[in-house]
């Protein structure tokens, strides 16, 4: 450090670099100034060294050090020796690949691989799929779709019971294969039921359109639209449309059922698949009564106790079977 | 592999890097105007020489490449972000041609890289007080009653801090004289 520049006070010239410089210093650091054109100079480089700081702050200071780690770290420098590249070894590379292909195979079955849900005797249960559809299955039944389900087209098995709401999509049709048939729509609310030893496969549309077709006959399709029904039977092979008139053709779902002047057979019919029980009449004539009441959400021995007081009939459970008679026959 | 020339190699990058890393970055920031977006761009540029090292040759001068590299980096970012316009808003960004003016931002970035340097190497004491005075505005009474000092230590302090920076940039003195002729206008 040469200090011994002629008069260079450093202290005062700092200070009124700094603006500290008390007017006595500020006298004295004028007359040093005007004394020569080397004062001058001086003054004048460190003037500009100190202004050239404004374009300068703290927050702006790079650790060169840290930043060479950075470095180091992202161009896989180790310990000196650089690790070329952890693939080219042999074992790492086979050990890599063998991997690769086990979490290949694995994902891709478990991407293929179907999904089923299936439903006890007496249990109701809902499925939400991932494209937002919820479908309820009634007893006895399932449902089956593949883990692509979302991608391409919406695709599912059913077999037994279903009340299907349907998100619409009208990019992705929903296609249901039930028995021979199949079931397409692009978003609405339907009930399918099959039949077991019928396989006869009866659709109930709640709300929206839906076509049904027996499979690889989309042509002869028929299309239902709220409100009605039709119902498909393999031994005749043929579609029969009607006006759907059972207001509880989703009663197994809801548990509401709705009875208006409504034969005890049919009555009979609607509460075995809503309660899963399988019920008998003792004398067939007792099924042409008839009824006009509702009921919502009610338990199976309410609903027999209110047939039996309205019709005058009794039920018994023999084998797990309820039997309908007739209260003057049971004298 | 030859792990002898891969060593000298390596060395020869590590200084390289160290040389002109902080200039290379307070250089782009002039087009930037952001330090992490800045220091990408420098960190990219070593990342490439890096990969294609084999081409790489020492012997010739790395400077003017490696500046030329993260200019041409920073305009590609800034026609990225769309920072050109047609339209006279104040956000358009100059497009500066590389042979005329990037040599002054070139020499200005060394300069400000070289004050950190500088100011980095002080000894402590004597370089908080300065970055206290010069960069937070603070009065040398103040830094004497935070740092529990008297204020003749501050001012003994702040002339050291000035004569070791006026010693070690010397060199880029003639920066000072167009900063003069600059102000004037």
């Amino acid at each position: 450090m040469e200090e011994k520049h002629q008069n260079i006070n450093m202290e005062r010239l700092v200070r009124i670099l700094s603006r500290e410089a008390s007017p006595q210093e500020q006298d004295e650091h004028r007359l040093w100034l005007e004394a020569s054109e080397e004062n001058r100079r001086s003054f004048n480089q460190l003037q500009q060294l100190w202004l050239s700081m404004d374009k300068t702050s703290p927050e702006n200071v790079l650790n060169i050090e840290e930043e060479w780690a950075k470095f180091r770290k992202e161009a896989g420098i180790i310990n000196g020796n650089e690790n070329k590249n952890f693939f080219l070894i042999p074992v790492f590379r086979i050990a890599a690949i063998v991997l690769l292909l086990i979490g290949l195979s694995f994902a891709g079955w478990w991407y293929f691989s179907p999904k089923t849900v299936r439903t006890g005797l007496a249990e109701v249960t809902d499925v939400t799929l991932p494209d937002g559809s919820v479908v309820s299955l009634n007893a006895s039944s399932s449902l089956r779709y593949e883990r692509s389900f979302n991608k391409e087209a919406r695709k599912v098995r059913l077999t037994g019971e279903a009340f299907f709401k349907v998100t619409r999509n009208p990019h992705s049709p929903f296609i249901i294969e039930v028995n021979e048939t199949e079931v397409k729509v692009l978003g609405t609310s339907f009930n399918i039921r099959t039949y077991k030893e019928s396989g006869k496969v009866e659709v109930t549309v709640a709300d929206g359109t839906v076509s049904f077709y027996r499979r690889k006959e989309e042509d002869n399709k028929i299309i239902l639209k709220t409100g009605e029904k039709a119902a498909f039977d393999r031994n005749k092979t043929e579609f029969r449309r009607q006006i759907n008139e059972d207001r509880n053709f989703i009663s197994w779902k809801t548990r509401m059922m709705v009875f208006d002047n409504d034969s005890l057979t049919s009555v009979v019919k609607t509460i075995e698949n809503v309660y899963h029980r399988q019920i008998y009449l003792d004398n067939p004539e007792i099924g042409a009564y008839r009824i006009t009441t509702s009921f919502n959400n009610k338990d199976l021995e309410t609903v027999l106790k209110v047939l039996g007081t309205t019709l005058g009939i009794t039920s018994e459970e023999k084998d797990g079977k309820i039997i309908l008679k007739s209260k003057l026959h049971s004298h | 592999m030859d792990n002898k020339a891969d060593h000298i190699f390596e060395a020869k990058f590590e200084e390289m890097f160290k040389q002109y890393f902080s200039s290379l970055c307070y250089f782009a920031r002039k087009y930037l105007s952001d330090m992490d977006s800045s220091k990408e761009v420098v960190h990219k540029v070593f990342i490439a020489i890096w990969e294609n090292r084999d081409n790489f040759d020492f012997e010739k001068p790395a400077k003017s490449y490696l500046f030329m590299a993260v200019y041409n980096r920073c305009m590609n970012h800034l026609r990225d972000n769309n920072k050109f316009s047609r339209d006279d808003s104040p956000n358009r960004q100059e497009i500066i041609p590389l042979e005329q003016d990037s040599s002054e931002q070139i020499e200005a970035a060394e300069l400000e890289s070289q004050i950190w340097k500088t100011i980095n190497s002080l000894p402590e004491k004597c370089r908080e007080i300065f970055i206290l005075n010069r960069f937070e505005g603070k009065k040398y009474a103040e830094i004497a009653e935070k740092l529990h000092i008297s204020v003749k230590t501050v001012e003994t302090q702040m002339s050291k801090a000035l004569s070791i920076l006026r010693d070690n940039l010397k060199d880029y003195l003639h920066l000072f004289i167009l900063f003069i002729l600059k102000s004037l206008w």
